[in-house]
């Protein structure tokens, strides 16, 4: 019960974040120049949290981005999870705080999760080829924006009522 | 220790979701959408965003009552039109030889030779009767699922919550005017035929059945017919009818004496698995059989002419439909255009359904959860249906305001020539009262800048033949674009966009202009399982 609230928390933070993406890609315009804030949100949580919360932060993020996005979502939760592994994986060699690394990391995050989304799409439509839809450079738009975002927005994420309560009960 | 068990675990899940995110699985899936139930509930919490997005004053109610009063009236034509060009013009009737009319309503699940149809006198019905459509032989009815026994229910506490909760297997429900028939394209499907005129000079009979060998590729066109025992080896081309005379024929199929089939072709087919190609004698058949069929006749031998019911009311009110609302008018993922839709399984809601504002189309579901569903719009790449076009009776001005198209041979770059508000007033153009184009299948590419969405277009035969020169503009004809039969949820006549045909051969990107209030719609309908239009 102790552990739950920090969940439910982070949960409806995803949400939040899946909402107001949604909005600056649609309402706003910026297409595929909005950054992915579900995905910077998972790996700003990720840079604090003990370690073996991975993988269940990683499903909290996925099970509540799944519920707002028409993609399968069983291709959301292979994504998420994989970024949520790979960015514990790189924490294990790296310090997340620092700029660059955080950066990087965010950036090809949103790239690697926006092309195996489009990869799904293309396996799932019929009738048209991967060529019209495999277009890696539509994803670099949102990898480049995600990756600004996690210099300038790290600090604020993590400050998000709710995460440090997680990160408490892991120390 | 434990660190790495749950690292080990997380890339076992990572690769077992990413699995069935390529090969899904539905049930699974039906058990994950329970499981994300509480978090779409939480999406339903963004319902006021949408609301403030679809915010309708006073004057565009009237507009869109109007509209769709419009629009209803446009439909009736259409249908009206369909009807008519079910009926044969170039072959008569042999005396006796009577005509029931039905509509395509699909291909059975995993059986795209198999179509469902749904007969307007179901009680004139019988397996072995041909099916035609204008001039074309279609088929032969091989079942009447509707005046079969229902299946049973399974029994047991097991079931019945697997049911509920919509994990249970569906079982397959029939309608009372449902007929299957079996197309010529079947593997075993077989039909005598006959060449009046051969490029050799005489009659040369022969029988037609199943598919030709068939390489599918960028270059390979429709799949040919099947040609067995030809009477002559060395015919080559010709207009293929079916030939079963009375005198030599005892079946049913003898009521589709005359009716065409194709034209007999000698082709060139790549071998599978090599740079060679083998000469291949097939027919080329005068009908898209999985995309281009909509309303056909099954041929009986009592001689009375096909009854149509009084049809006062069009399939916009019929009870086929709910009334719905999207949660939030906003898709994270930019390369996606969808939405969340607060009907799901339990109102009835299928995958595929049409979601409708009036009677213009705006997407269809792509996922139907319990509660809520996934929808695809028209500008989701990979988005599809079933079309059919009624050319406009436009003036110069008013065609030149008309959307591009792409050119023929390969999918065109840039954006449409024509402002979108000019083309907007196409919408109230004069139609040609000619029956409808069918175009077969087109699939959206996604959104051009100017807002206009590109659909791939794979003609069978270039529409060129079909018009005089006075009748186009250029070398495209501009159309209005509507939703034809054979999917189930998506009732004919639901009005598309406006674009321009190429009628040229070869592949085309259309670019067409969505209908008025379509892309962003105030009030809107879903399709509901069963709802599907009857003749």
């Amino acid at each position: 019960m102790n552990r739950l609230a920090p969940y439910l928390l982070l949960a409806v933070w995803s949400s939040v974040a899946t909402v107001l993406q949604g909005l600056a890609v649609e309402v706003l315009g910026f297409g595929v120049f909005a950054p992915d804030l579900p995905l910077f949100l998972l790996v700003a949580a990720l840079g604090q949290l003990y370690r073996s919360d991975a993988v269940r932060v990683s499903l909290v993020a996925g099970l509540a981005r799944a519920s707002f996005t028409v993609e399968p979502p069983f291709a959301i939760l292979a994504g998420t999870l994989a970024v949520g592994l790979v960015a514990d994986t790189v924490r294990r060699i790296a310090d997340l705080s620092r700029p660059l690394t955080r950066s990087v990391l965010v950036g090809a995050a949103a790239f690697g999760l926006g092309l195996w989304l489009r990869l799904v799409d293309t396996d799932r439509a019929t009738g048209v080829g991967a060529r019209d839809l495999v277009v890696a450079v539509e994803v670099v738009p949102t990898a480049i924006s995600s990756a600004l975002l996690a210099l300038v927005a790290w600090r604020a994420a993590q400050a998000l009522p709710g995460l440090r309560r997680i990160e408490r009960r892991a120390f | 220790m434990a660190r790495s068990r749950t690292r080990s675990i997380g890339w076992v899940l990572v690769v077992v979701t990413g699995a069935l995110a390529l090969r899904p699985i539905e049930v699974l899936e039906r058990a994950l959408d329970l499981v994300l139930l509480p978090g779409r509930l939480l999406a339903s919490l963004a319902t006021p965003i949408g609301a403030l997005q679809a915010r309708e004053g006073s004057g565009a109610r009237v507009r869109r009552a109007a509209r769709d009063e419009a629009d209803i009236e446009a439909h009736r034509q259409l249908e009206a039109s369909v009807r008519r060009a079910a009926w044969p013009t170039a072959v008569a009737l042999a005396d006796g030889v009577g005509a029931v009319q039905a509509e395509v309503v699909g291909h059975v699940a995993g059986e795209l030779d198999v179509l469902r149809l749904a007969v307007s006198e179901p009680e004139r019905v019988h397996t072995g009767q041909p099916v035609i459509a204008g001039d074309a032989y279609v088929g032969t009815v091989i079942r009447t699922p509707g005046r079969e026994a229902p299946p049973t229910a399974p029994s047991g506490w097991l079931s019945g919550l697997a049911e509920g909760l919509g994990l249970g297997a569906r079982r397959a429900a029939h309608a009372a005017d449902e007929v299957l028939v079996e197309l010529v394209t079947a593997r075993e499907a077989r039909v005598g035929a006959r060449i009046d005129v051969s490029d050799d000079g005489g009659p040369c009979r022969l029988v037609v059945g199943g598919l030709a060998p068939y390489r599918p590729g960028p270059n390979a066109g429709a799949p040919l017919l099947a040609v067995h025992n030809p009477e002559r080896r060395a015919v080559a081309s010709g207009l293929v009818a079916v030939f079963e005379p009375e005198s030599l024929s005892q079946e049913l199929v003898a009521l589709a004496h005359g009716f065409f089939v194709g034209e007999l072709r000698r082709e060139q087919q790549p071998v599978p698995g090599s740079d060679f190609t083998r000469e291949v004698l097939g027919v080329r058949p005068y009908l898209d059989y999985e995309a281009g069929l909509h309303q056909v006749l099954v041929l009986a031998d009592d001689g009375a002419r096909a009854q149509l019911p009084a049809r006062d009311r069009t399939v916009l009110q019929d009870g086929g439909s709910i009334g719905a609302r999207f949660f939030l008018r906003a898709e994270p993922s930019p390369w996606r255009e969808g939405r969340k839709l607060d009907r799901g399984r339990r109102h009835g809601v299928v995958a595929g359904s049409a979601v409708t504002t009036g009677a213009r189309l705006v997407g269809r579901v792509a996922r139907a959860g319990l509660v809520m569903s996934d929808v695809a719009l028209l500008g989701d790449p990979g988005f599809s249906f079933s079309a059919l076009a009624q050319p406009l009776m436009l003036s110069s001005a008013a065609s030149s305001a008309a959307p591009s198209a792409g050119p023929s041979e390969g999918p065109s770059e840039g954006p449409s020539e024509g402002p979108v508000d000019e083309v907007l007033d196409l919408e109230s153009a004069e139609a040609d009262p000619r029956p409808p184009l069918v175009l077969g299948r087109l699939v959206s590419l996604g959104r051009a800048p100017d807002g206009a969405v590109r659909f791939r277009w794979s003609p069978q035969r270039a529409l060129a033949s079909s018009f005089s020169t006075q009748e186009i503009r250029a070398d495209a004809l501009t159309v209005r674009l509507w939703t034809g039969s054979g999917e189930v949820g998506v009732p004919r006549g639901l009005f598309v966009g406006i674009t321009q045909l190429p009628l040229g051969p070869g592949v085309h990107e259309l670019l067409v202009i969505q209908a008025e209030g379509a892309r962003d719609p105030s009030a809107l309908t879903v399709r509901l399982a069963g709802g599907s239009e009857r003749p």
